[in-house]
């Protein structure tokens, strides 16, 4: 799992993508590998509660 | 080491000692007061974290009043209801006393009880034997026909299978379920291929020790209902998995989750006995003809042990029988079951799932993974209608609620920040 | 109320099939109840206990499937009946979202276990929460969200930076990585340039240029628009020069930047000073000759020279600045009708920042002092607009600025603003001569310029002399139709530049032509 950024420029990107599905869209358009985060708030977007799993997680 | 690092080798620690449990099927303890501990003739145990009388759901209340008129308490339902709301009798929960029970979960003194026991550390877990489909008790079911059963499964079924079970060298209830898995079980909504394959461990013990024409009864009654009877066996199984990942400091694991037709609870290893509690909630289903969701009782039942321990809705992937419960895809099922990984703290090494290339499945709830995905553990249930008498409508899937999680999460920040 | 049955001989289907069958139907126009089940002997008084037993139904053997239905009327029982039917002899058809798969980065690792980048564009405020996990796990990170603090940019930067892995952003709306286009890009040609840059569309711009001049461009490194504040230090910056340098698939490096603050500045210039490849130096605003080293480095002006400047440097292998004939500019203005004109004021709507940023500059610096320049970027020479959703004056507004998309779309994938601005532009008697960009590329929106095509109908209808000009940053290898787009444009009249630089040169020179 190690990749460093000459890694990245000599390998292409393998994305994970965190947010717009547009972008996971693209990505697949263009063949490369790609995983689409169904992303939501973390903790229900709850600051106290992130705090808390800040330190515990 | 800091803290995170205390919590994930507490949760590593507490996933060994779960895989390490081995629970056989040792016995049948014929009167419940006999064995489970601080049992007597006045106590009733109920599913899901400890309720009182006034906001029990219906089908628990029924069931209550039904077992008291089988306990000889009462001579019939009315007064049971009575009897039930005078005080008299002390209800309280399955899980603190080593047992389990499905739907309303009523475990009474003189009911027989399976016994489990965990070959490595002699701990035990109880649970009763399954009435089957249709009309019944633990649904909140009653009329003659549910009594009759009831004492025909004390005086014939139970005496029957404890002889057969004496008769062999225990029976391992893990490798008939990991079995299972690989015959289209997930271990709690189905559990017929562990019914047979339980059928076909006791039945020589059985011809051994009883005549013919009784072990034709049992196997036939067995047979008839094994879409559900071996799930009374694997939720004292999960149970004694559970319970050995219990009260290991810093372990942010949850030990128990269960429902009582009012409220959901967890308890979670670190934190003792403490339950934390939501609203139970309706069930998203299929309702048999003639119901629907406004007639549902909300989440009901110790069975979602079994996702406690990485089988029901965490093997949802392995079970394409029931998978129309989630749109009728098995991708969808395997979609379900690739979220609990998200959850939990590691994977099975003895429950696999042939179609995801024998993977193990999720096992061991975070409350952290949990909060910060905003992603609960999935359900697999049957649905009781919420009034008493009626018994089991429909059957589907739901997510346990959000908030037990969070506040449990927040009594363990308080534990150890 | 009708009860009907209907049986299906010998066929299986699992009890949860059925149940979902029985209440689809049972959700249908004006029926009441539907039960659908194998005929055994246990299913039979569950059809008895809700009324449902016909005859029929009663003579169903276990093998066979019994439906039956109680609903208002005969031909409203009929069709759902028909309907089960139907349903059952169909094949389950998977409704799965592969997208959903995945909630976390470590889960979505399991599937990806290569996976060397991160690819976030989450709301500001957790997004280096989700770097830093991320980081956790080695990854590289585009960071596109905006409104990260500084603090934390500084500190997910730091640790990347130990780490040996790249932060582009936050912030970075576009980076091109061994010819993959991340965020907002154009599909150009892999060739031998490397960007590193702080501006998205100043990126897409070059990009775009170089491959029409026939250079393809493999890495363009996005260091988000903060990276070159002291604060920062910037630490992308630095990290991109060094891994384009060392990338051997580089030969000529293009840095695009507002100017360094005075630190950063020192750094990068020392950095430069020791690079092994070339590097053209955009920092917007700063003047050619503003560290040129013979063959080392060379600045130029804007966008469109850093392009032709390339591609000149791989034609004769030397370092030269290469501007645009000014040729193309003359001829149009020439052409142009000045006659019927009434507005005199120049309206610049922009998608995209640094082509606002660009043409801010180029038109102030023709423009005579007499002339205001109102704008709402920062730049000497121009003025703070008031109010940026109100033009005055010669106005050149960025809408894809905080002000228009703070819980909005950008205009390059959303130009309902854009439009609505422009509609009201081509009313104003002051206005006379209008700016549009477009941006093709991933990511953009599918059509924009067929998108505003009710808006360019109204102003062909107004039939005013107002000319629009606009510049379309795409190419032919675009998702979106490039070559439509162009001839979309030329059909409804609207003068079309090839470059930003030589839309705003146009557009002062046609100011200074009304006067």
């Amino acid at each position: 799992m190690k990749s460093n950024m000459n890694d990245l420029l000599s390998e292409g990107p393998k994305v994970i993508n965190i947010g717009l599905r547009s972008f996971y869209e693209a990505s697949e358009t263009q063949g490369i590998k790609v995983v689409h985060i169904d992303w939501k708030p973390p903790a229900q977007g709850d600051i106290e509660t992130i705090k808390l799993l800040d330190r515990l997680l | 080491m800091n803290i995170k690092e205390y919590i994930d080798t507490a949760n590593k620690k507490a996933l060994e000692r779960m895989a390490s449990v081995q629970p056989i099927l040792i016995d049948i303890e014929l009167e419940a007061k006999n064995i489970i501990p601080g049992m007597d003739n006045k106590t009733i145990l109920h599913a899901g974290p400890p309720i009182e009388w006034e906001r029990m759901c219906g089908p628990t209340q029924g069931a209550i009043a039904g077992i008291l008129v089988y306990e000889g308490l009462a001579a019939d339902l009315t007064e049971g209801y009575e009897i039930a709301a005078s005080g008299e009798i002390k209800f309280d929960c399955n899980h603190d006393h080593d047992t389990v029970g499905p739907m309303t979960g009523i475990t009474s003194p003189h009911q027989p009880v399976f016994v489990l026991e965990d070959e490595l550390t002699g701990k035990k877990a109880y649970c009763t034997l399954n009435e089957g489909r249709g009309r019944v008790l633990r649904f909140g079911g009653w009329n003659k026909e549910v009594l009759d059963r009831l004492n025909w499964m004390k005086s014939v079924l139970a005496p029957t299978l404890k002889k057969a079970i004496k008769h062999s060298d225990g029976i391992n209830i893990k490798t008939i379920i990991a079995e299972s898995l690989h015959m289209g079980d997930e271990g709690h909504n189905r559990n017929r291929s562990g019914s047979y394959l339980f059928l076909s461990e006791l039945t020589p013990h059985m011809l051994d020790t009883t005549n013919n024409e009784i072990a034709k009864e049992v196997f036939l009654f067995i047979k008839k209902n094994a879409d559900i009877f071996h799930l009374n066996l694997s939720m004292p199984h999960s149970k004694l998995i559970a319970d050995a990942a219990r009260d290991i400091d810093y372990c942010s694991l949850v030990v128990a989750m269960a429902r009582n037709g009012t409220d959901i609870g967890i308890q979670v290893s670190s934190l003792g006995r403490e339950w934390f509690t939501s609203p139970a909630s309706i069930v998203e289903g299929l309702y048999f003809p003639g119901y629907s969701e406004k007639d549902a009782c909300p989440d009901l039942g110790d069975s979602t042990i079994s996702e406690v321990i990485g089988i029901g809705g965490f093997a949802m992937a392995a079970s394409p029988a029931i998978v129309s419960f989630v749109g009728g895809s098995a991708r969808e099922a395997t979609l379900r079951t690739r979220r609990m990984y998200e959850i939990s703290a590691g994977t099975s090494s003895i429950f696999t799932i042939p179609s995801l290339d024998f993977k193990g499945t999720p096992v061991g709830i975070d409350i952290r993974k949990v909060v910060e995905l905003d992603e609960t553990p999935l359900i697999n249930t049957g649905i009781a209608h919420k009034e008493a008498g009626i018994g089991q409508i429909g059957a589907g899937l739901t997510a346990a609620p959000y908030d037990m999680f969070k506040d449990a999460l927040k009594a363990f920040g308080a534990k150890y920040l | 109320m009708v009860v009907q049955t209907h049986i299906i001989k010998q066929k299986y289907r699992d009890s949860v099939q059925l149940m979902q069958a029985a209440s689809q139907a049972s959700r249908m126009e004006g029926i009441e109840m539907a039960s659908v089940l194998m005929g055994t002997p246990q299913n039979k008084p569950l059809l008895e206990e809700a009324r449902l037993l016909t005859s029929l139904a009663q003579n169903a053997g276990p093998n066979d499937i019994i439906i039956a239905i109680k609903g208002k009327s005969h031909d409203e029982v009929q069709n759902a009946i028909n309907f089960v039917i139907e349903l059952l002899n169909k094949e389950v058809v998977s409704s799965i979202d592969e997208a959903t798969n995945y909630r976390s980065i470590e889960g979505a690792l399991t599937d990806l276990p290569e996976a060397n980048l991160a690819l976030i564009s989450v709301p500001g405020m957790y997004a280096a929460r989700e770097v830093n996990k991320a980081l956790d796990k080695n990854l590289n990170v585009l960071v596109f969200s905006d409104n990260v603090s500084i603090e934390d940019e500084l500190r997910i930067k730091t640790r990347a930076h130990e780490k040996n892995l790249i932060i582009m952003g936050p912030d970075a709306g576009t980076a091109i990585i061994k010819g993959i286009g991340l965020g907002f890009a154009n599909n150009v040609k892999p060739g031998p340039i490397g960007l590193v840059a702080a501006s998205g569309t100043g990126t897409q711009e070059i990009c775009v240029l170089c491959h029409k001049q026939g250079i393809g461009v493999t890495h363009a490194i996005g260091t988000g628009s903060r990276d070159v504040k002291d604060i920062i230090g910037g630490i992308t910056m630095l990290d991109g020069i060094e891994a384009l340098e060392k990338d051997p698939s580089i030969e000529l490096i293009i840095l695009i930047s507002k100017p360094p603050e005075t630190k950063t500045l020192t750094k990068v210039l020392e950095r430069i000073k020791i690079s092994s490849k070339p590097v053209i130096i955009n920092f917007l605003g700063k003047k050619a000759g503003y560290f040129d080293h013979e063959g080392k480095s060379i600045t130029v002006t804007t966008l469109e020279e850093a392009a032709l400047t390339a591609a000149a440097y791989f034609r004769k292998k030397e370092l030269k600045i290469k501007q645009s004939s000014t040729d193309n500019i003359h001829a149009i203005l020439s052409q142009m009708q000045f006659q019927k004109l009434k507005g005199r004021y120049i309206r610049g709507l922009f998608a995209g920042g640094t082509f606002t940023y660009e043409a801010a500059m180029i038109i102030s610096e023709i423009l005579p002092k007499t002339h205001t320049l109102w704008t709402n970027v920062h730049l000497e020479g121009t003025h703070l607009i008031p109010n940026p959703r109100k033009s005055q004056g010669h106005t050149l507004i960025d809408m894809g600025d905080d002000e228009f998309t703070s819980g909005k779309p950008h205009p390059m994938i959303d130009q309902f603003e854009r439009t609505k601005r422009f509609l009201r532009e081509i009313r104003d008697p002051e206005v006379g001569i209008i700016l549009l960009d477009f941006v093709l590329g991933y990511g953009s929106h599918p059509d924009p310029i067929s998108d505003m095509k009710l808006a360019f109908n109204e102003w062909i209808k107004i039939g005013r002399p107002m000319p629009i000009i606009c510049h379309v940053c795409g190419t032919e290898l675009d998702p979106q139709d490039y070559k439509s787009s162009i001839e979309q444009l030329e059909q409804w009249g609207v003068i079309i530049m090839p470059t930003n630089a030589q839309m705003a040169k146009l557009a002062a020179l046609f100011v200074l032509k009304i006067e």
